[in-house]
């Protein structure tokens, strides 16, 4: 079964997009932090992670960084989920290590697309 | 070095002395000359005379003949005579002249001697000679006089002693007393002579030196009468008033300009106080008290300085005027000469320059406060410009902050209204799904409206770039036909896609070109139902340029005039019913023609109402990222 490490603070948000998640079998772990969610990939080190940039304690991109350096977490897979739909915003992501970007809301359906598109090689393996 | 001396007054006297002194003696040579020529031609008469009268006839025998002293008289006194008076009468007043004349005068003696026979009181007639010779005053020619005097007795006593004594036998020493008696006269006569001559001498110096003094007066006369003529033409032709007056204040001399100026005649005006004529009545007593100090202190501070006072002509009209004043330096009475000008024009031309100089002064201040004004201005302009770029700013800020806070809600919205309907189908209970569809529809509409604010705000914050790339249209066209054919054809629309055989490539935006196609065709389906939908896509050129022509063309509900002038405006559907009726956010039509702008492209609008409308797209084959451009320009990039 696949492993999913959501971090999103918002606690809506979290429990409808792990909900939904779940309905597709996937096995979601949920982090409200930035310092939870590095702290639980170190724990889980699941399949990919899905972070929302604005978190407290430490953000989206310094959770993304801290975890790219991590030899143990450094191979997840991590697509950024941010409200920020600047253009700048996504860079950043980018930037910071995340292989690859989507606005809030969510399109669930473009973003299992996504999570297959990252997964094939680690579900082929 | 050639130096013309100037004799001094000495030297010419005695120059002229000398010229007097010859000139009287030439002058007495001359006179005694002629009248020793006259004197000549009586005595030879005389001599005849004598002749004839003493011994006329002489009788040898009883032959009568005329006595030979008749012609002794006759010939001798003509040679004697002739020659002397010839030289007296047409060269007098050499030395030559009057000593053959002193020769002569005593033969001519000796002969009248003779011819008297020898009678002593013709013998008078040598020291009657002797005497007119000194009329000469030169003692001179009483020398031969008296040699051929003393020559004469000496031979004639020795040889012929009847012919000068009138006796046979004479002594040997006659001669002797004879010489003797004339040089005792000669002594007289020299004396005189030279006393004369002293005299003479006296008489032109005296002559001389008073003619000098004559002279010398007149030349000072002439120099005095030229020097007052010539201050008076000067004073005469001055432009400047001159007026003399005298240690009293009173004038002596008024010029033809002071005449001019101040209205008085030159004979009216000398005798009274410069006061009383020149200075206007209410200063007159000031001036005075102040001529009066300065005259009696000797105070210089008047005098050789120029200063400046107010004077008044006849009548008591006031100007004023420059006055120097300078004593003039005479023997006597003090004077002083005061020029004055009138410097009415000058003093107007110098107001009128210190005017202009103020008025000058003020439009330079002026002109001063005026860039100041502008400056300041420029400053505001430059504050209101940062304030709106802060403005700008913090709209783009406030947007992007309004953005990530409608998203989140948004999120839970939409993820919820999803999950319930997956959750219903589930369970089959079926009859919430289009409750749970109406809310995940708003929810989109919402997140629609969310987006095209953000676009439009970033298009006019200028943050929109292009993002260029070479692309196929028709690959693009049927993409794009993929993805709007469901939402065309839910009104029962019909979509047909045209696409010309040479639309080739495109340098440009795909996602932008996109989202203007698709805006619009799924505008056109929106506002139509029951009719057709379609897309022309062909080659063509704007502005000299290669485009690509994108025709979107539908049956619908069609659009006014002035519908269609304003639907390109955000927020500006038909009409408020429209929204309620079609659906839609308002902004779509909106960015499609921002887009177009954005891409060097147009967009136009066509449209009846119930008949439907056509929106033509042109966009140029080759795009340029303006706004990149713009940057690069900038050094941004």
């Amino acid at each position: 079964m696949v492993k999913i490490l959501l971090v999103e603070d918002n606690e809506p948000s979290r429990d409808a997009l792990s909900r939904r998640l779940a309905r597709r079998d996937f096995q979601v772990i949920t982090a409200v932090d930035g310092q939870q969610g590095v702290d639980l990939a170190r724990e889980h080190t699941p399949d990919l992670i899905l972070m929302d940039l604005g978190l407290p304690i430490i953000d989206g991109w310094e959770a993304t960084r801290q975890l790219k350096l991590d030899a143990l977490t450094q191979r997840i897979p991590i697509i950024v989920l941010s409200a920020h739909a600047m253009t700048e915003d996504r860079e950043r992501a980018l930037a910071a290590g995340a292989e690859d970007f989507d606005s809030k809301p969510v399109r669930f359906e473009q973003l299992l697309g996504k999570i297959e598109r990252l997964l094939i090689p680690e579900l082929c393996r | 070095m050639l130096t013309v001396l100037t004799p001094s007054p000495a030297e010419s006297i005695a120059r002229r002395t000398s010229e007097l002194f010859a000139a009287y003696r030439h002058d007495i040579h001359r006179h005694t000359d002629r009248l020793f020529a006259g004197l000549m031609a009586f005595q030879w008469v005389l001599g005849i005379a004598f002749a004839l009268w003493v011994s006329p006839l002489t009788w040898e025998g009883d032959v009568s003949s005329t006595h030979l002293h008749v012609w002794a008289a006759v010939l001798l006194g003509g040679v004697i005579s002739l020659f002397p008076a010839l030289l007296g009468w047409f060269r007098p007043g050499r030395t030559s002249t009057r000593h053959i004349i002193a020769v002569a005068q005593m033969l001519m003696g000796a002969l009248l001697i003779h011819l008297t026979g020898g009678r002593i009181e013709t013998h008078f007639h040598v020291f009657g000679s002797l005497a007119f010779l000194a009329f000469y005053r030169d003692w001179r020619v009483l020398i031969p006089a008296t040699i051929v005097v003393a020559l004469d007795h000496l031979l004639r006593g020795i040889f012929w002693p009847q012919s000068v004594y009138g006796v046979i036998v004479a002594s040997q020493w006659r001669w002797l007393e004879h010489a003797a008696w004339v040089i005792f006269e000669d002594i007289f006569l020299v004396m005189a002579c030279v006393r004369s001559v002293n005299e003479m001498r006296e008489t032109a110096e005296r002559t001389a030196t008073l003619e000098h003094e004559v002279r010398t007066r007149q030349e000072a006369e002439t120099q005095a009468r030229n020097a007052t003529a010539r201050n008076d033409a000067i004073l005469d032709v001055a432009l400047d008033c001159v007026v003399v007056i005298d240690a009293a204040g009173h004038v002596v001399q008024f010029n033809p300009a002071a005449e001019v100026t101040f209205g008085y005649s030159s004979t009216q005006a000398v005798g009274r106080h410069v006061s009383e004529l020149m200075i206007p009545a209410t200063k007159r007593e000031a001036y005075r008290v102040a001529f009066n100090h300065y005259m009696a202190a000797g105070d210089s501070a008047v005098l050789n300085r120029r200063f400046e006072l107010t004077a008044c002509r006849k009548g008591g009209a006031e100007f004023p005027v420059e006055v120097a004043v300078a004593p003039i330096s005479t023997v006597g009475t003090p004077l002083y000469a005061c020029y004055m000008r009138d410097i009415t024009e000058r003093k107007s031309a110098e107001e009128a320059l210190a005017r202009r100089t103020q008025d000058l002064q003020h439009a330079n201040a002026a002109e001063r406060h005026n860039a100041a004004q502008l400056a300041s201005l420029v400053e505001e302009l430059r504050v209101t410009q940062r304030q709106a770029e802060i403005a700008t700013r913090a709209k783009s800020e406030f947007l992007a902050s309004m953005s990530h806070e409608l998203r989140t809600p948004l999120n839970a919205i939409i993820l919820y209204s999803e999950l319930l309907q997956e959750e219903a189908k589930d369970r089959h209970a079926d009859g919430s799904v289009p409750d749970l569809q109406r809310i995940q529809s708003a929810g989109k509409h919402l997140l629609d409206l969310i987006n095209g604010i953000l676009d439009l705000s970033k298009i006019e914050a200028g943050k929109m770039g292009l993002e260029l790339d070479h692309f196929d249209v028709r690959a693009m066209i049927d993409d794009l036909a993929n993805t709007v054919g469901p939402l065309v054809q839910k009104n029962r629309n019909v979509l047909t896609v045209r696409c010309a055989a040479d639309a080739g490539t495109m340098h440009g935006d795909l996602t932008k070109t996109r989202q203007i196609l698709l805006n619009l065709l799924s505008n056109a389906g929106k506002f139509t139902s029951h009719g057709s939908v379609a897309i022309d896509v062909r080659r063509g050129a704007t502005q000299g340029k290669s485009c690509v022509e994108f025709c979107v063309t539908d049956t619908g509900v069609g659009m006014t005039e002035e519908q269609a002038r304003k639907v390109f405006e955000p927020f500006t559907q038909a009409d408020v019913t429209t929204t309620r009726k079609y659906g839609g956010t308002g902004l779509g039509l909106a960015i499609v023609s921002r887009f177009c702008e954005l891409m060097g492209g147009t967009v136009t609008v066509e449209s009846r109402p119930g008949v439907g409308s056509r929106f033509t797209v042109r966009l140029p084959v080759e795009m340029v990222d303006r706004h990149s451009e713009q940057l690069m320009a900038a050094g941004v990039i």
